[in-house]
């Protein structure tokens, strides 16, 4: 495998070797910090986790109609 | 219109990730209810079995948190035994895998943090030795990822790294990186790592600085990873080697007779959002790049500032990104050390405490799945336990300051009225708590001997013998662990941030001084609760014993746990024998002699595992 194609930003201008010990390989990867703040507990409890309960035993609903982001806003497409 | 817009964002998250290969998710679903109805028709049989003891004196204030306590009580202890019993049952798929690995490049990852250098050596060159014998080491590299503070410990890891390179530099490539500030900790140290250089690498295997693993295993975990595009994380078992105190060799014993069979229970309930236990686990490093990067919680420790256990919430966010999490239970040939006293248990218990609690922060984070935040839950419960049954054994205690009179002569009845005697009630509830206690060890330990694995621990008479040893010395220490666990959840409550300490590793003995210094506190109560109860309540001193005289001898039993002797003579006597001492392992011979004759420099004999069975592991 290519290892430069797994790296998704510029490889660092310097690398980073230790005190004369080969240091780490310059190959970058971009990992984004997640926002782990808690949503409210009622809306946890009533809409996600019902939900995925539901799908869980019963498998994902058929019906669901696929959507359209536009300039940061969801439509139906119909 | 939210609602929708958030659909869409599941879509797209979803697309990203190939499809999770959900083997069964109904059987899964089916064993998950299954063993939840069960928990709960057992709590409430407990529920309702201590509400008619608790009325026959007639009902008072006190009486609610007793059955509300022994209802959180008991259905943590039943959940524990359906988990079990669920391993006895349960045996996994065949797993799919790929042959060819050659294309698969995996970074070997061990971070320490002021660890004695020599011994991580050992274990790096045994990995490494192991690997390059097999004919699939070419896409492995190795990392010593260094967050040692102390000057001293850093020059040295520097030395015996050095030294390494010269023994096995030819062999794998080798890097050596050191974080001048270890800021977030053991998952700031990976994650500096995947910015750095993930890219490079499809895995990562994740390893603890006293992580040992067989070069097969490592190799049949990458097979496994690489022919399930959609795989996370896969977990191995890991399991405790090289103790040599009573309590370690009791851990030891039970991370082999107890662990697969456990094991196989949170596998059967797992789905696709199964356990991280922070190492001797194979991750993808793009999974991990996309899905892990945590921001620290708001405000101050011990539950704001950087998650702590970071192990459960990763496992939690690549579930939620629609990867998949995996335990696989038969993934042996994964070692790794423990605490070899009571007090080094509950030093890293502080810590583990703490981290589950601030997971409550984590619990109601966007879009978890259920089972994910059943894990947290569970990790929570862990910990809280504890408090309960103290809340619970104290508050029974009280119980009889608030007990109304009996009433014996009431005028609308010609006849003296007796109080209803409940002894039969409450000895049926007694058993059963034994039961739920005994049944899963004692069911764990009949499928080891029909499946003729008894000679593995040395016969079946030694090995039911040691089980026996070991279901009583775990219930004299029981009290003494829910002691240390309360007062750390208290401490973490009143929000003392107890930091993150090295722990002692050495398999060393305890003085009596520093046992009773430990655990002074817990025989005042023990003997004071005997005190009391003998004076205000003697029916109940029986029931009060085997919690109270554990206690009262507390400073006894916290110093026999790290005795070196004890440990020993119990050896010598085939009890606490485990499959590494009787069948051996390569691995963890190798790495005996490599410890003992290469870095340690004690000599072979010394670091052996000790053996009546096995003379040439002696």
């Amino acid at each position: 495998m290519d290892r430069e194609h797994l790296s998704d930003i510029a490889p660092l201008v310097t690398p980073a070797h230790s005190e004369g010990l080969p240091g780490l390989p310059n190959f970058p990867l971009t990992m984004p910090d997640h926002d782990l703040a808690a949503i409210p507990l009622h809306k946890t409890v009533s809409v996600s986790w019902f939900r995925q309960a539901l799908s869980g035993v019963f498998g994902a609903p058929s019906h669901v109609l696929p959507v359209r982001v536009e300039q940061g806003s969801a439509s139906l497409e119909h | 219109m939210r609602f929708r817009f958030r659909s869409f964002e599941r879509n797209e998250r979803t697309q990203a990730v190939p499809e999770a290969g959900k083997e069964g998710p109904y059987r899964v679903h089916f064993r998950r209810a299954g063993a939840l109805l069960l928990t709960a028709t057992l709590t409430v049989a407990a529920v309702v079995m201590f509400g008619s003891i608790v009325q026959s004196d007639g009902y008072d204030w006190l009486d609610v948190p007793r059955v509300a306590l022994i209802a959180i009580a008991g259905f943590w202890l039943a959940w524990g035994t359906c988990t079990a019993v669920l391993g006895v049952l349960f045996d996994p798929d065949p797993r799919r895998r790929t042959e060819d690995i050659s294309a698969c490049r995996t970074a070997i990852l061990m971070p320490v943090y002021n660890e004695s250098a020599e011994p991580v050596m050992a274990r790096l060159e045994t990995m490494i030795r192991q690997l390059t014998d097999s004919d699939s080491a070419s896409g492995f590299e190795v990392f010593l990822l260094s967050d040692s503070t102390r000057p001293e410990a850093v020059v040295a890891e520097q030395a015996a790294f050095a030294r390494l390179q010269q023994r096995v530099g030819d062999l794998l490539p080798l890097y050596y990186r050191h974080r001048e500030k270890n800021s977030g900790r053991k998952a700031g140290n990976i994650a500096d790592f995947v910015r750095r250089s993930g890219g490079g690498y499809d895995f990562m295997l994740v390893l603890d600085a006293d992580s040992l693993m067989r070069g097969e295993t490592i190799i049949e975990m990458v097979r496994r990873m690489a022919a399930e595009p959609q795989m996370g994380l896969l977990q191995s078992l890991p399991q405790t080697i090289g103790m040599k105190t009573l309590f370690g060799r009791l851990l030891q014993f039970s991370s082999f007779l107890y662990g697969p069979s456990f094991a196989r229970g949170v596998a059967a309930l797992q789905g696709t959002a199964g356990p991280f236990w922070g190492h001797n686990a194979l991750i993808r490093v793009e999974a991990f790049a996309r899905s892990c990067g945590m921001q620290p919680l708001k405000g101050r420790p011990p539950f704001g500032g950087h998650v702590l256990s970071h192990d459960t919430v990763e496992a939690a966010l690549l579930a939620r990104d629609g990867w998949l999490v995996r335990l696989d239970p038969d993934l042996t040939g994964s070692y790794e050390e423990a605490p070899p006293n009571l007090i080094e248990y509950a030093k890293r218990d502080r810590r583990w405490c703490q981290g589950n609690l601030q997971h409550a922060r984590v619990l109601t984070a966007p879009r978890l799945k259920l089972w994910s935040r059943a894990m947290i839950v569970q990790g929570i419960f862990s910990y809280l336990g504890s408090p309960v049954w103290l809340l619970f054994l104290l508050s029974t205690l009280a119980a009889p300051l608030f007990a109304m009179a009996p009433v014996y002569f009431d005028e609308r009845v010609p006849f003296p009225i007796f109080p209803h005697p409940e002894t039969s009630k409450a000895l049926a509830l007694l058993f059963g708590v034994v039961v739920l206690l005994i049944v899963p060890k004692a069911s764990l330990l009949v499928r080891v001997i029909l499946q003729g694995q008894a000679k593995r621990f040395g016969s079946i008479l030694r090995v039911t013998l040691s089980a026996i040893i070991e279901l009583f010395l775990t219930s004299l220490f029981a009290p003494v662990h829910m002691m240390f666990q309360t007062r750390s959840v208290l401490q973490v409550m009143m929000g003392a941030d107890g930091g993150w300490p090295a722990s002692a590793r050495e398999d060393g003995g305890l003085s009596f001084l520093a046992s009773f210094k430990a655990s002074w506190w817990m025989a005042f109560g023990g003997i004071a609760a005997l005190a009391y109860c003998y004076e205000a309540s003697p029916d109940l001193l029986p029931w009060l014993m085997p919690v109270a005289i554990p206690l009262a001898v507390a400073p006894l039993l916290v110093w026999m746990s790290g005795s070196l002797f004890i440990g020993q003579k119990m050896t010598q006597a085939g009890v606490f024998l485990t499959p590494i001492e009787v069948d051996g392992d390569p691995a963890v011979q190798l790495y005996r002699r490599l410890s003992g004759e290469v870095w340690t420099g004690e000599g072979t004999t010394a670091a052996a595992e000790p053996s009546p069975l096995n003379p040439a592991l002696a």
